[in-house]
C-alpha cells in the first residue's frame, strides 16, 4: 500500500495518489456502511426519493433563524423558529408583516424575505448546505439536493451502483481477454484453424470504434429486454457486461504476446518435461507470475473506462438513472439549481479517476519490472 | 517490374478485402440473429415468419414472442443470405416508414463522418510533426509541447466557451476537438515521434547522418510505413469521438453515420438502416486494419 502511494515520481504525483485513495477509502467505507452520518443514507430510502424533511433543521442554538439564499427569485430568506412568534400577513399567509424590531427592520430594509418554520415545507428550501444536522441528529455531510435528498447518501447510492457495473464489466473483460488470450498464445499450434477464426474474430472486434458496438448492443439489448419488460438495472448489466466483452481484446493481446515469449522459455519447456499439466503451467506459472501486474494494469484502465461510458450513455441520451454517470447528467441538464452537487461530484469524479490512473500508472511500471 | 508491383498490390488489397468480407458477413450474421429475436424488428426481418405463425394464432393466449431463433435459424439464414447477395450489389433494401432506398443515405452518412474523421487525423498530423520539431528545443517542449498534449475533451469544451462569444468557425471546433480531444493526439505524438526516434538512431540512418547525406531519403520507406500504420490505428477512435459529436450537436451537418444508427433507434426503430449501417462501417475499418496490419507485418520483414 505505502509502495502505491509513494510511487509517483513527482510530490504532485503522491500528492494526488494520497488523496485519491483516501477518496476511494472513504466511499468505499460509506457504501458498505450504507453512511453512518445519516439515517438517510439508506440506500434503498434513496432511491425510493424521500426527500429530508424540512422541519428536521436544526437550527442554531444562538439564533433564531436559518439563512438561505433563494437563488431562483434571487433573494435572502430568514426562516423564523417557532420562537419568534411571527405576525402574518392575512392576504399572503407566506408572507410575514415585519416585526418592530431593530433587527427585523433592518433587513426589511433590504429585501429579506420572512418565511415561518410552519410554511418551510411550503417552500423549497433545498439545496441546504453542507455540514447540517437534522433533528434526529444525523449529518448532512454534503447538504442535500434540489429535490431535499441527502447529496452524499445520493452519490453513495449512484457509486453503489457504479461499482456493480465495473464488476460486471471487470468479470466479462478478464473473463474474454484471458481465456482469448491463453488460447491464441498458448494453443495456436495446436488446433491452427479454430484459433485463427477466434483471432481474426477478435481483429474485427479490435478494428471497429468501441462506441460502435456498444451503440449496437445498446439498440439490441432495448429493443430485445423493454419489450419483454426487463428492467433497467438488469439492461445495464448486460449492456456492461458486453463493454468488457468488446474491451477485451486489449488485454487478450497483451496475454498472448506475453505468453509468445515466454512458451519457448527454459522453464516452460522443463516444467511440460516434468509432466505438470497445461493447465497448472497457464494459470499457476505464467498468469499468475508473469502476467498479473498486466491484467491488474489493464483492469484499472477499465475501471476508469466505465466511469466514461457511463456518462458517454447519458451523452447519447440512453437514460439509466442511478449511476454516477447519470446523476452527474441531472446536475448538468440543470446545473443552475445544482451548482454545489455538479461540481462535488465532478471533484470525486476526478479523484476517482485518478486513483484509477495511478493505479494504473503503478501496476504497468511493475509488469514491465 | 512496374506491372509486377501493380499486380502484387492489386492481389493484396482484393485479398484482404475478401477476407474482411468474410469475417464482416459472420459476425453480422450474429448481430442479423439478435436482430431477428427483437419483437418489433419484423418490418425488417421475420414478418414473413411470424405471418405462417399467425394462422395458427389463439387469441386468448397472452401475447409472447413467437421467434425463436434455434428453430427459426434456416429460415434467418436464408434471409441473411438474401440481403448479402442484394448488398453485394448496393441494394440494402428500404426504410420501412417512406419507402426510402437505405444506399441513398447510408453512404453519404460515411461520407460526412470520414471526412471529419480524416480532416481530425491530418490536423493530428500536422501537429505532431510540427511538435516533434519544436521539441528538438528543450525550453519549448517543457513550455508548449508537454502542457498542449495533456489537453482533452474537458479543456477544449473550456476553451470554447471561453472564446463562444468571439464566433469561431464549427466545423474547426469539432475538427480540433476530435483532433486533441480524449487521449488521441497524445497517443498518436507518441507513437510517432518513438518510432521516428528509433528509425532515425539506426545505423543506415546514422550513417547517412555522418557521410552527409538525409537521413529521411534513406529511412523514407520504413518512416512512410510506419506512418500509415500508426495513422490507421488512430482512425477507429477519432471515429468514435466522431460519434459522440454527431450525436452531441444533434445532426444537422455532423450527422454522419453513428447519428444515423442513433437516430433509426430512438422513436421508431428502423432496424434495415441500422444492420446496414453497422455492416458498411464494420468492413470498413475491418478492411483499413488489416491494410495497417500488413503495412506493420511488411515492415517487421523488411527490418528482419
Amino acid at each position: 500500500m505505502l509502495k502505491f502511494l509513494l510511487h509517483s515520481d513527482s510530490l504532485f504525483g503522491k500528492v494526488l495518489t494520497i488523496i485519491s485513495t483516501i477518496v476511494i477509502m472513504f466511499f468505499i467505507i460509506v457504501v458498505i456502511t450504507d453512511n453512518p452520518f445519516s439515517q438517510y443514507t439508506y440506500i434503498d430510502e434513496v432511491e425510493e426519493e424521500r426527500p429530508v424533511s424540512m422541519d428536521q433543521i436544526q437550527f442554531d442554538s444562538d439564533r433564531s433563524y436559518f439563512d438561505y439564499i433563494d437563488k431562483e427569485n434571487n433573494r435572502n430568506i430568514y426562516i423564523l423558529s417557532k420562537e419568534s412568534k411571527p405576525i402574518f400577513n392575512p392576504k399572503n399567509p407566506k408572507e410575514l408583516k415585519v416585526i418592530a424590531t431593530e433587527m427585523f427592520s433592518l433587513m426589511a430594509l433590504q429585501e429579506y424575505y420572512f418565511l415561518s418554520i410552519d410554511k418551510i415545507s411550503d417552500y423549497n428550501i433545498h439545496p441546504i448546505k453542507p455540514l447540517k444536522y437534522t433533528k434526529q441528529g444525523d449529518l448532512l455531510i454534503l447538504g442535500t439536493t434540489s429535490s431535499g435528498n441527502d447529496l452524499l447518501s445520493t452519490i453513495t447510492a449512484s457509486v453503489s451502483k457504479t461499482f456493480v457495473l465495473m464488476f460486471y464489466t471487470m468479470a466479462s473483460f478478464l473473463f474474454f481477454g484471458i481465456i482469448s488470450g491463453v488460447l491464441i498464445g498458448y494453443y495456436r499450434e495446436r488446433f491452427v484453424r479454430s484459433i485463427g477464426i477466434l483471432e481474426f474474430t477478435i481483429k474485427t472486434i479490435e478494428s471497429t470504434p468501441l462506441i460502435l458496438w456498444m451503440l449496437l448492443s445498446v439498440i439490441i439489448i432495448q429493443g430485445i429486454l423493454i419489450p419483454l419488460g426487463i428492467g433497467e438495472d438488469s439492461q445495464l448489466k448486460l449492456i456492461f457486461g458486453f463493454f468488457g466483452f468488446f474491451s477485451s481484446p486489449s488485454l487478450s493481446k497483451i496475454i498472448t504476446n506475453k505468453f509468445e515469449m515466454l512458451k519457448s522459455q527454459e522453464f516452460v519447456v522443463a516444467l511440460k518435461l516434468l509432466g505438470v499439466n497445461d493447465r497448472r503451467i497457464i494459470f499457476s506459472h505464467i498468469l499468475r507470475h508473469f502476467c498479473f501486474s498486466s491484467i491488474l494494469f489493464q483492469a484499472s484502465y477499465i475501471c476508469a473506462q466505465v466511469l466514461f461510458f457511463d456518462f458517454t450513455l447519458q451523452v447519447l441520451r440512453f437514460s439509466y438513472h442511478g449511476t454516477l454517470g447519470s446523476e452527474l447528467h441531472t446536475f448538468y441538464v440543470d446545473k443552475y439549481n445544482h451548482q454545489f452537487p455538479l461540481y462535488t461530484l465532478i471533484f470525486i469524479l476526478f479523484f476517482f479517476t485518478t486513483f484509477l490512473f495511478y493505479s494504473a500508472r503503478f501496476f504497468e511500471s511493475k509488469a514491465k519490472t | 517490374m512496374y506491372l509486377k508491383k501493380s499486380l502484387s498490390l492489386l492481389k493484396f488489397l482484393f485479398f484482404t478485402f475478401t477476407k474482411s468480407v468474410l469475417f464482416t458477413s459472420f459476425i453480422s450474421f450474429i448481430v442479423y440473429c439478435l436482430l431477428y429475436i427483437c419483437p418489433n424488428s419484423d418490418s425488417f426481418i421475420g414478418g414473413e415468419k411470424l405471418d405462417e405463425y399467425d394462422l395458427s394464432f389463439d387469441f386468448s393466449a397472452p401475447e409472447v414472442n413467437q421467434k425463436n431463433i434455434i428453430t427459426d435459424l434456416p429460415f434467418v439464414a436464408g434471409e441473411y443470405s438474401q440481403w448479402l447477395l442484394n448488398a453485394i450489389t448496393l441494394d440494402f433494401g428500404v426504410r420501412s416508414d417512406d419507402q426510402e432506398e437505405i444506399s441513398s443515405f447510408i453512404f453519404d452518412d460515411l461520407i460526412i463522418s470520414m471526412k471529419f474523421v480524416s480532416l481530425a487525423i491530418i490536423v493530428a498530423l500536422f501537429i505532431s510533426i510540427l511538435f516533434l520539431f519544436v521539441s528538438k528545443v528543450s525550453t519549448l517542449s517543457r513550455w508548449i509541447v508537454q502542457p498542449f498534449l495533456t489537453l482533452s475533451f474537458f479543456h477544449v469544451v473550456l476553451i470554447y466557451l471561453i472564446l463562444e462569444h468571439i464566433g469561431l468557425n464549427m466545423n474547426f471546433i469539432v475538427i480540433f476537438s476530435l483532433a486533441v480531444g480524449s487521449g488521441v493526439l497524445y497517443d498518436y505524438y507518441t507513437l510517432l515521434s518513438d518510432e521516428h526516434h528509433s528509425i532515425l538512431e539506426k545505423d543506415y540512418s546514422m550513417f547517412a547522418f555522418n557521410a552527409g547525406y538525409n537521413p529521411y531519403i534513406f529511412a523514407s520507406k520504413e518512416l512512410q510505413l510506419q506512418l500509415i500504420s500508426i495513422t490507421a490505428s488512430r482512425i477507429p477512435i477519432v471515429f468514435g469521438g466522431m460519434i459522440l459529436v454527431e450525436v452531441f450537436s444533434g445532426g444537422g451537418k455532423y450527422a454522419g453515420i453513428g447519428f444515423r444508427i442513433w437516430e433509426s433507434f430512438t422513436d421508431n426503430p428502423e432496424y434495415g438502416v441500422i444492420f446496414s449501417a453497422t455492416f458498411v462501417s464494420i468492413l470498413l475499418f475491418t478492411t483499413i486494419f488489416l491494410i495497417a496490419e500488413r503495412l506493420r507485418n511488411n515492415l517487421i520483414n523488411l527490418r528482419g
